[in-house]
């Protein structure tokens, strides 16, 4: 295939990526990579550096959106990305080192477990209960805008939430993605934030995340200009439209189809890596 | 506390604007000594407007976040100009070649470096020039990091301050000791 055919299906690939990707609220980077590894046979190396730039691009242009309407726990965002940073360049350290079967296989774990956390309904913590007292040191409660005017709210569980960063960090720098579903999961089921908060901080988060496995990437030459060109320049306007439209449709059976190709996906990698040798 | 005050403003600020936008359509028609109430008025309003934010905190907090934001996202379309840029540069010259990316050997070591990339850029390399564009992208992270450290410090906000660092500090390991 030549490099403008090969780009052009990429871009294509990579648009729908993350129109979907937003529109599900699981993120386009956890497609990208197997979409790359398992449709058009790209090493999963090539693979991770593409998926990490176009992770960082959409984080940053939905951040953007979301700071301004004051969704964001700036605080919170800074605080946690002590340990999605730490976490990544662990990841990524850790990514240079292991065989691209064991790579493969995490990647396919990862990619059923989102599946079956986007399937699972996301209870709204709304019971006022007494706040942790580390929260309050260091200033992470905070308000934010509804319907119905502002409304306060309070950090929960900060140990437990900063440790499962730490896990959503490794996983993000081992395999370029932004896992937000585990980023989604520390926020609303340990913390108790309100779904806003927790969906626009974590998306906050992603770009310096990912920043911080990009150097270790980029050094060891897994970010191709070639591959990321168009998976970046697909995703990001792509996610755009997703937002767009997100606003008002109806996603659930949109879900349930993308959670299936996730699990298609992630079993044609295992199979890939198990029986296709390498 | 002050983030429920920004919140005021905010929806303050809305109806303000709205009013202007009434104002400025009634006046049209209307002689200047209505204006000039409807101005005064209006400057009531705005000095309102004012006291109400200098009364919370959060003018320094809507600063920062004003900032951030766009920073964001003038910085991801000048990345992605740069990438969109080099990309169809690269196309039209090596469009035809075959594309390999089956077996990994890893980008070309001019690539793994800002200085490399740089240079790689200056001589002439359409593949660096994508590079370049994903370079500022990385970067932008990197800087809002730093925007924020500044805001921390002058606020006297020390917890943060550390908290920030720690922040800045794996970013750098990650793009410095990566080569070491």
């Amino acid at each position: 295939m030549s490099i403008l055919a090969f780009s052009l299906l990429v871009w294509l690939g990579s648009f729908s990526a993350g129109l979907v990707g937003a529109l599900t609220g699981l993120g386009g980077g956890v497609v990208i990579v197997p979409l790359l590894t398992s449709v058009f046979g790209v090493d999963i190396r090539y693979a991770v550096g593409a998926s990490l730039v176009s992770v960082i691009a959409t984080s940053l242009g939905s951040a953007s959106t979301y700071i301004k309407k004051g969704y964001a726990n700036l605080r919170l965002g800074m605080f946690l990305e002590v340990a999605t940073t730490i976490g990544a360049l662990i990841g990524a350290l850790i990514a240079t080192h292991v065989t691209v079967k064991i790579l493969s296989l995490i990647l396919a774990i990862v990619l059923i477990y989102s599946a079956y956390l986007s399937q699972r309904p996301r209870p709204e913590q709304t019971e006022i209960s007494a706040p942790d007292p580390l929260a309050e040191y260091l200033q992470l409660n905070g308000t934010y805008p509804t319907s119905d005017g502002v409304i306060p709210y309070q950090v929960h569980a900060l140990p437990a939430g900063f440790s499962i960063m730490l896990v959503a960090g490794v996983l993000s720098g081992l395999l370029g993605i932004g896992s937000g579903a585990f980023k989604v999961l520390a926020m609303d089921q340990a913390m108790r934030l309100p779904f806003k908060v927790s969906t626009t901080t974590s998306n906050f988060m992603i770009g310096v995340t990912a920043a911080a496995s990009a150097g270790v990437y980029l050094t060891q030459g897994y970010i191709d200009p070639g591959l990321s060109m168009p998976v970046m320049l697909g995703v990001l306007p792509g996610a755009f439209l997703g937002a767009r439209i997100l606003i008002g449709a109806k996603t659930q059976i949109l879900r349930i189809i993308f959670s299936f190709v996730l699990v298609v996906m992630a079993l044609k990698m295992v199979y890939n890596s198990l029986i296709g040798g390498l | 506390m002050y983030k429920l005050n920004s919140g005021f403003r905010w929806t303050c600020t809305t109806q303000v604007e709205r009013k202007v936008g009434t104002f400025t359509f009634e006046l049209e028609e209307q002689d200047s000594d209505i204006q000039q109430l409807e101005e005064q008025r209006l400057k009531n309003h705005d000095d309102e407007n004012l006291s109400n934010q200098k009364l919370t905190k959060s003018a320094n907090e809507k600063q920062l976040e004003y900032l951030l934001s766009n920073l964001l996202m003038y910085g991801v379309l000048i990345a992605s100009s740069i990438v969109l840029f080099g990309g169809i540069l690269y196309l039209i010259h090596h469009g035809s070649e075959p594309a390999e990316y089956q077996i990994f050997i890893g980008t070309p070591s001019e690539f793994h470096s800002p200085i490399g990339v740089v240079n790689a850029v200056f001589a002439g390399s359409r593949r660096g020039i994508i590079q370049l564009g994903l370079l500022i992208l990385i970067a932008i992270p990197i800087l809002r990091v730093i925007i924020s450290l500044c805001t921390f410090l002058l606020q006297r906000n020390f917890i943060y301050v550390v908290i920030t660092l720690l922040v800045l500090t794996s970013l750098t390991y990650s793009l410095v000791g990566a080569y070491y």
